[in-house]
């Protein structure tokens, strides 16, 4: 067992944990006010890629000459990219107040063609992109990151203050419990809605743009399956900004334990762990889980 | 029948699949003209792909009734789970562990008969899919869980699981991927098409005038019987008519004794079969054994299905057609030169948005006339 | 000094039905008033017009001297207007002081200054005597103390006129104490309360006056201290009402369904029996516990304890298909939920939980003939129109819907039928249709059980009546010697005039 808790193990951990934080917690803010966000897979992909390819396109010399300012644009693009695309989630599913499931598979679908698509006329090939220029390395010894990974660790007290601390937050679980209460007493549950859904959006961006600047690259689909993982982290948390980046580090440990394990366990177990947990837990045998309670309910006025 | 109360309902169930795929349309065209080309140009660059001798087009039909057969598959699957009011967004699971049943079948079984051992790899292909279903019915029936996260975490284990035991005792030893031992030559499902000299190792073929090395095999067939089965099934049987009244409304079902949970959990696992069959494509017609990268590939076509029952309005013959126009449009994608093919993979999401839109906008019109009667 | 609450003429028309018609109603600053009715007798369509909810379509609304002139809640509040729903309208995740601050938080910068929140709402609750922690959260608290919140978060939002939609339905006894006590509170600190409710006791108790509504108009105003609840309950039913229902004596013969010391949620020790051939009638408020004992009576809720014997059949665990075996028919009360599959066609309704039939089965297949030639016969039979079977059920009016429920529930040749609210929202014209096909059914031997909140209806079609208070029988009477003040009484809870 004592390879399990070496230096290694627990650097990766954290490095690994860090996007999923910032995708569990755009998931809990979206979800907190109401709006189901299965997109969070497609947004981080569409702000991965974006923020490579704004960092490539401000480095015209390439990676080695870019300015030290080029990777912190391509953050900044990263944001405002997925921004745009959770809004247009918000649109579908607060707006039309058509299906919000099939919106954020819709979303996760376009998110795949599209940076594939824009991936080819940037860089000429839809799997990969160039090597572009990364953030500067923070930390010492180890544990030496990149400051969205930080960041991510930062924002699990930020978002939590968010919720339970600021009248903002206490709208958005207000509207994502009972909309029609909060209507009476003059707040706007589709305007609060909107503002979880873009918040939400940024927070996924950045975690996509950690997820890129990790390897200084764009690579197709190179989220694999991690929006879901928040989700489950998401749910595994009880829709709690705490509880879900407790899941994520769980779930991230599990995923580099399984490197030091692989002797004893197959590393497909440790890969499902975040899974089968979720579903113990859905099923109510660990824990109980309660989603807002209009989760995934439009709020119309007149109906 | 009174056609004027009819028309209302009719069009808003053809007119917004229609609409969204015509905005899909402009879309497409719009982003060539972004791309400073010419959309017309592109489309007959296309064409002249298509109809370049010496095969011309019917290599064409042939790859586009490939690539229908299984959206066929899982459009169905996903309709059957809606039509009792349910989304099963596991599909790509449920074709998974189909898939590893398959070419487990086919492989293990090989000293059975053809006539045996090929009814007998689909029948296990559809149970281990509808296993993978009937957990979250289950799950759903009697545990109240949310069927669509769900199947999400159950379409995460089965990829780990197939690769776990494709990796594992079952592996081929001369493969050199995740990949069980090739199935017997007897189990594999005829190409439709004609091999020019048929050789020895080529699948066995019907011989329509399309070329041997295009995959689409009997499994089309299969697909189209279960359509029509699936059809007789919700409107012709009396388990479809409890499925389709819990689908509507199951207050009023559990009121007139029907058993919700009951219905819950056999949808599931319809669903699941269904999408489970996808395995005699797969593996009996195409790649003649299970092989966990080409079954992830081909599994991940599960959420076009959800595209294709939406755009088929859940009707099986809904979902024939939209197969065949999802088909056309993933071949389309192949011809494409000038611009990357992924365009199709937007076109398709952009498709899936624009039909929920639409049956929502066409919802609230329709409300709106009908109110002040 | 002008009235709180001035409300003259005021008209206010729906598709189908004249909610109010020329009211006058008026309440004195200061005062605790009560609105009284029966159902439907226009109580909450008067209150949402005075809270902004509707528009009047005639009539002067005055608050304070000053007439209304734009009708919505936002305006109705600035008017000094507050009104507590009989759903309320809290966030049961939030805390007390979350909740009755809710859209005019306290705040320090961005934050929600929650330490300023619980005091301010402490302050008010101290004020007024409605005491509630701060700091609790909604969902702990009871419906008595979820009351007190919605009463403070009226009061923060300085409301002088409150509105309260039957408050005490949902309370227990000793709740309705604590509310009594506040609401004198409230009084004598200047505020003006509208109390709806129908049930006379309370009027007596808290009220100063009360104005009683019957069918969308004002009957009177009157001191309540000098009026007797049976003048109060004249006033509400009014004079025998013109329904008449011809049927003979009833001829019943051995008990069809015993029900025996049943209770389950909201019902409190029932006991009952229906003889085969009579129609026996439960008459009583709405939300007296008629809900549950429905459901308990057609296998969708399980008795916690006691009999429900049908045809000498226990089925108090029972689910739906053992009650259908054992002879039941069921007219349901909400019949788009429980009774029709909407967008299912006539004819398929019309097979609803007869499906499985040998005539509608065979080899697990649909017999469509048997099921369309069925549906044409009991489509004539029962007059239903549009006489097309492929007809979607929705889109029928509400008297053909009620149609299609019964043509199908009466080809199961019951034994026991349940019938509730049988003619709510349904014409005149199949009104009568309705009662003549129930009373048929009573003289072929089958043993009924009506609910209905009007009382009209239960006197004409009843042999015998049981009235129903607080999830209790209080009382049987046969239907020749009952008379509606006494049942009004014993509905409103109070004792049988003997």
């Amino acid at each position: 067992m004592s390879a399990l808790f070496t230096l290694e193990t627990a650097a990766g951990t954290l490095n690994a944990a860090a996007p999923l934080i910032l995708a569990a917690l755009a998931g809990v803010v979206c979800e907190r006010s109401g709006v189901v966000n299965i997109a969070l897979e497609g947004i981080m992909l569409c702000a991965a890629f974006t923020g490579v390819a704004v960092t490539h396109a401000l480095s015209p010399a390439g990676a080695a000459h870019a300015s030290a300012w080029a990777p912190w644009a391509g953050v900044a693009a990263a944001a405002a990219a997925a921004v745009a695309v959770a809004l247009l989630h918000g649109v579908v599913s607060i707006h039309v107040r058509a299906n919000q499931i099939i919106s954020g598979v819709a979303i996760n679908i376009l998110a795949v063609g599209l940076t594939q698509f824009l991936c080819y006329l940037v860089f000429k090939s839809s799997s990969n992109s160039a090597v572009v220029a990364s953030l500067p390395r923070w930390g010492a010894g180890a544990f030496r990151y990149s400051p969205l990974v930080w960041f991510a660790f930062a924002a699990i007290p930020l978002v939590h203050l968010l919720l339970y601390r600021t009248v903002f937050g206490l709208r958005l679980r207000a509207v994502g419990e009972h909309p029609t209460a909060a209507d009476t007493l003059g707040i706007r549950p589709v305007r609060v809605r909107y503002a979880a859904v873009a918040l939400s959006g940024a927070l996924a961006g950045l975690g996509g743009a950690a997820l890129a600047s990790d390897v200084s690259q764009f690579v197709q689909n190179m989220t694999a399956g991690r929006g879901y993982i928040a989700l489950a982290a998401m749910i595994f948390g009880k829709w709690t900004p705490c509880g879900a980046a407790a899941a994520c580090f769980l779930f991230a440990f599990a995923d580099n334990a399984q490197i030091a394990l692989q002797e004893k366990i197959p590393p497909q177990f440790a890969q499902s762990i975040p899974y089968l947990l979720t579903i113990l837990v859905l099923a109510g045998f660990v824990g109980k889980a309660r989603a807002p309670e209009a989760l995934g309910k439009p709020y119309a006025k007149t109906d | 029948m009174n056609l004027k109360s009819l028309w209302p309902s009719l069009l808003s169930r053809v007119l917004p699949p229609v609409l969204a795929v015509a905005c899909a349309v402009v879309l497409g065209m719009l982003i060539v003209l972004a791309l400073r080309l010419n959309p017309f140009a592109v489309a007959s660059e296309v064409f002249t792909t298509a109809s370049m001798p010496p095969v011309g087009l019917r290599d064409d039909v042939g790859y586009v009734l490939a690539y229908a057969t299984p959206l066929i598959f899982s459009g169905l699957a996903v309709a059957v789970a809606f039509r009792a009011g349910l989304f099963n967004i596991g599909g790509m699971g449920q074709i998974m562990i189909g898939s590893l049943c398959c070419g487990l079948v086919g492989w293990k079984l090989a000293a059975l008969p053809m006539l045996l051992l090929i009814p007998a790899a689909i029948a296990v292909a559809a149970a281990g899919g509808a296993l993978w279903g009937a957990i979250a019915g289950a799950l759903k029936a009697w545990r109240g869980s949310h069927e669509v996260i769900i199947t999400i975490m159950l379409n995460f284990v089965a990829v780990a699981l197939t690769d776990w035991l494709a990796n594992g005792p079952w592996k081929d030893p001369h493969g050199m991927a995740a990949q069980l031992p090739a199935i017997a030559p007897h189990a594999r499902l005829a190409r439709l098409g004609t091999y020019p000299v048929a050789a020895e190792g080529t699948p066995p073929s019907l011989g329509l005038p399309i070329p041997g090395y295009v995959p689409v095999n009997l499994a089309l067939p299969i697909a189209l019987l279960l359509a029509a089965a699936v059809w007789v099934w919700l409107w012709r049987t009396t388990a479809g008519y409890e499925h389709r009244a819990v689908g509507h409304n199951p207050e009023a079902s559990r009121a007139a004794g029907i058993s919700v949970k009951r219905v819950t959990l056999r949808a599931m696992a319809l669903s699941g079969a269904l999408a489970g069959i996808s395995a005699s494509d797969l593996v009996l017609g195409y790649k003649h054994t299970f092989r966990q990268d080409d079954a992830m590939g081909y599994a991940g076509q599960a959420f076009v299905g959800i595209a294709v029952s939406l755009m088929g309005q859940n009707h099986p013959v809904g979902i024939v057609f939209a197969a065949l126009l999802f088909g056309a449009l993933q071949h389309t994608g192949v011809l494409l030169k000038t611009i990357p093919k992924d365009l199709i993979l937007i076109l398709q999401a952009a498709v899936i948005l624009f039909v929920i839109c639409g049956n929502e906008i066409f919802r609230r019109l329709l409300a709106r006339r009908v109110r002040p009667a | 000094m002008p009235s709180a609450v001035e409300m003259i003429g005021i008209e206010k028309r729906f598709p189908r039905v004249v909610a109010n018609h020329d009211v006058n109603f008026s309440v004195e600053e200061g005062e605790i008033h009560a609105l009284v009715g029966e159902n439907g007798a226009g109580k909450s369509t008067l209150m949402k017009v005075l809270y902004g909810l509707y528009a009047p379509d005639g009539g002067t609304v005055r608050v304070f001297g000053k007439e209304m002139r734009e009708f919505s809640p936002a305006a109705a509040i600035a008017a000094g207007i507050g009104m507590v729903h009989q759903h309320f309208m809290l966030v049961p995740t939030l805390t007390v002081a979350e909740n009755v601050m809710l859209g005019m938080e306290p705040r320090r910068g961005p934050f929600f200054a929650r330490g300023r929140a619980e005091t301010e709402v402490g302050a008010l609750s101290e004020k007024y005597g409605l005491r509630v922690d701060p700091g609790a959260r909604i969902e702990e608290l009871s419906v008595g103390l979820e009351q007190r919140v919605e009463i403070l978060k009226v009061l923060a939002r300085g409301a002088r006129i409150l509105i309260l939609d039957e408050p005490t339905a949902v309370l227990t006894p000793q709740e309705v104490e604590d509310l009594y006590a506040t609401l004198r509170s409230l009084k004598a600190q200047g505020k003006t309360v509208i109390f709806i409710t129908h049930k006379l006791k309370e009027v007596r108790a808290i009220t100063d006056r009360l104005t009683v509504l019957r069918r969308g108009a004002t009957v009177g105003t009157v001191a309540s201290a000098e009026t007797s609840q049976e003048q109060i309950a004249e006033m509400m039913v009014g004079r025998p009402v013109s329904l008449r229902v011809e049927k003979t004596a009833a001829m019943p013969t051995a008990p069809v369904l015993e029900v025996r010391h049943l209770c389950a949620e909201k019902l409190n020790d029932v006991t009952l029996e229906v003889r085969a051939g009579e129609i026996l009638g439960i008459a009583g408020v709405e939300g007296n516990g008629q809900s549950e004992l429905l459901e308990c009576l057609s296998g969708l809720r399980e008795a916690e304890s006691g009999e429900v014997v049908l045809g000498g059949e226990d089925l108090s665990a029972a689910g739906p298909p053992a009650w259908f075996r054992a002879g039941l028919a069921v007219i349901p009360e909400d019949r788009l939920k429980r009774g029709l599959v909407g967008d299912y066609s006539v004819a398929d309704n019309l097979v609803l939980g007869r499906h499985r039939l040998p005539r509608y089965t065979s080899t697990g297949f649909v017999r469509a003939g048997a099921r369309d030639a069925d549906a044409e016969e009991l489509i004539r039979r029962f007059d239903v129109r549009p006489p097309e079977k492929s007809v979607e059920a929705r889109s029928l009016s509400g008297g053909n819907q009620q149609k299609v429920i019964i043509a199908r529930e009466l080809s199961r040749v019951p034994r026991f039928l349940l019938a509730a609210h049988p003619t709510r929202g349904v014409d005149i014209g199949a009104i009568e249709f309705i009662h003549k096909a129930i009373v048929a059914e009573r003289d072929r031997g089958v043993g009924v059980l009506l609910v209905s909140a009007e009382l009209s209806e239960v006197m004409a079609l009843s042999d015998r009546i049981a009235v129903m208070y607080g999830g209790r029988i209080v009382g049987v009477v046969s239907a020749a010697s009952a008379d509606e003040k006494s049942l009004g009484l014993l509905m409103a809870g109070g004792k049988a005039a003997s």
